[in-house]
């Protein structure tokens, strides 16, 4: 069972370290970043490495869907590399030599926390990286300064947004400190009431000191969030019928954009989470979501826009109905 | 509309940013969109933080990459880690601003973090002896202050 799935639905740590003696993302050259790839390599020589100027940009898209790059570093057109080994992701070449990051389903940050350890500890010990005693790990942008964590949760608020109070707990989040967003940057209701919460200072405070509060902050959010939705469940026909159509609409289309996929989705979702609907699970669906996203779906096929709205029906389809 | 940017050419790309509930609307032309790189960072805002900032001598460049402190203002973002020894004065206050005037308190690379240990093991034995002395525990402080002695020579 993944800790509180029914509200995170993953935890992210991200370091940011960079390698002395080498300047920045910006004002490196193809050589230089072909260097830092090999260094990183001898380090993570047990890592799947993917050399991201060999790959076409489908695939590289996919990756972001997957989260396992960012956008940023997909479409870099420098030598840049990823380098994996289970929930633990490496890029080399990003706005920093090296973005270390950890996703974990669920609300699980202390773990993701303790294995991006290992693998920092394993760069550190082995690489030289810029670092000064007052400043903390030496970023390409000052904000990072510190720590270079970001420790980072993507959560599902229908019943904050629906009944209204998503707003209030927004602008106390960035007064303690918390940055919060829509799914891929941008902050709207539409895109399936996901955010992503994370800290914003890295400096000044340990790394556990920083997780263990943004969790205390968290833990209260999922209450909310929770007492919001039992709200919504209580208040009848009127709410609970939307959460199943959306459903039974999933389940039968024939053909979807993957605009109107992520609406039912998330309808889908809460319909689960509060128990109407019980013919899948919170983890399929959540499967369901990234590989009905356009690059993923795509497999390096060249569909039309129409020919792919067909095949995400079909996968979820197929998906749902096995169930 | 003209570029929210450059105020000159017609703007051709638009965008809304929401970040903490606070949405910005930019519409830009595609020159500017094009150097606001990929729209990840639309707008330079370090510029601001960066203004009151003057360079002491014009025209000093980081010894390893190079970078003027012009360039680290226009981008937002520092060349290299040297220069953040190069241009330490000029970056100080903007990094105090950012991070409120904290240190770094967190994780290090191997022989830092052991110093910072060692330091820090240093700090509650020193805290220790206060309270036994408080505590008229003269015995118990006598032992810790010969503790520390010998740590104190251990770590020079």
């Amino acid at each position: 069972m993944v800790k509180d799935i029914d509200v995170v639905l993953s935890s992210r740590i991200r370091f940011a370290r960079n390698i002395k003696d080498y300047p920045f993302a910006s004002k490196l050259d193809e050589t230089s970043c072909r260097e830092i790839i090999e260094k990183v390599e001898y380090v993570l020589s047990d890592f799947k490495k993917t050399d991201f100027t060999k790959i076409d940009p489908i695939s590289a898209q996919a990756f972001v869907e997957h989260h396992s790059v960012s956008p940023e570093f997909a479409v870099s057109t420098l030598p840049h590399a990823l380098f994996e080994k289970a929930d633990t992701k490496v890029m080399v070449c990003e706005e920093d030599h090296i973005r270390l990051q950890v996703i974990k389903k669920g609300f699980s940050l202390n773990e993701a926390f303790t294995e991006a350890c290992e693998t920092d500890d394993m760069i550190l010990s082995k690489l030289r990286v810029a670092y000064n005693e007052e400043l903390g790990f030496l970023t390409h942008c000052p904000t990072n300064l510190g720590s270079g964590m970001r420790a980072s949760v993507m959560m599902f608020l229908p019943g904050l947004a629906m009944t209204g109070e998503l707003k209030g707990i927004v602008s106390q989040l960035s007064k303690l400190g918390l940055t919060i967003r829509g799914i891929y940057g941008e902050g709207s209701e539409a895109q399936g009431y996901l955010y992503q919460i994370s800290n914003a200072e890295t400096m000044g405070t340990t790394e556990e000191a920083t997780i263990s509060r943004l969790c205390d902050i968290l833990k209260q959010i999922i209450g909310h969030e929770r007492n919001a939705r039992e709200r919504i469940k209580a208040a009848g026909i009127r709410n609970r019928d939307p959460l199943c159509r959306a459903f039974g609409v999933l389940k039968y289309a024939c053909t979807m954009t993957s605009r109107e996929f992520i609406e039912l989705y998330s309808k889908a979702r809460l319909g689960v989470a509060v128990g109407i609907i019980d013919e899948t699970d919170l983890e399929t669906l959540d499967e369901l979501f990234i590989s009905v996203m356009p690059a993923t779906l795509s497999a390096g096929e060249k569909l039309t826009e129409a020919e792919r709205d067909m095949k995400r029906a079909e996968v979820i389809k197929e998906k749902l109905r096995k169930e | 509309m003209l570029c929210s940017k450059c105020h000159k050419n017609e703007a051709s790309v638009y965008f809304k940013q929401n970040i903490n509930g606070e949405v910005r609307e930019y519409a830009l032309c595609s020159q500017c969109a094009a150097e606001a790189e990929l729209g990840f960072t639309p707008l330079n805002l370090f510029g601001s933080m960066f203004a009151e900032a003057r360079p002491k001598t014009e025209h000093k460049r980081c010894t390893l990459c190079s970078s003027t402190f012009e360039e680290i203002k226009r981008k937002g973002k520092v060349g290299c880690a040297e220069c953040y020894s190069v241009f330490a004065d000029e970056l100080g206050p903007m990094i105090e601003s950012i991070h409120r005037g904290a240190k770094h308190n967190g994780r290090a690379p191997e022989g830092y973090s052991e110093k910072r240990k060692a330091e820090n093991e240093l700090e509650t034995l020193r805290k220790e002896l206060r309270a036994a002395i408080e505590a008229e525990e003269y015995e118990r402080a006598a032992e810790l202050r010969d503790l520390i002695k010998r740590k104190e020579a251990d770590h020079g």
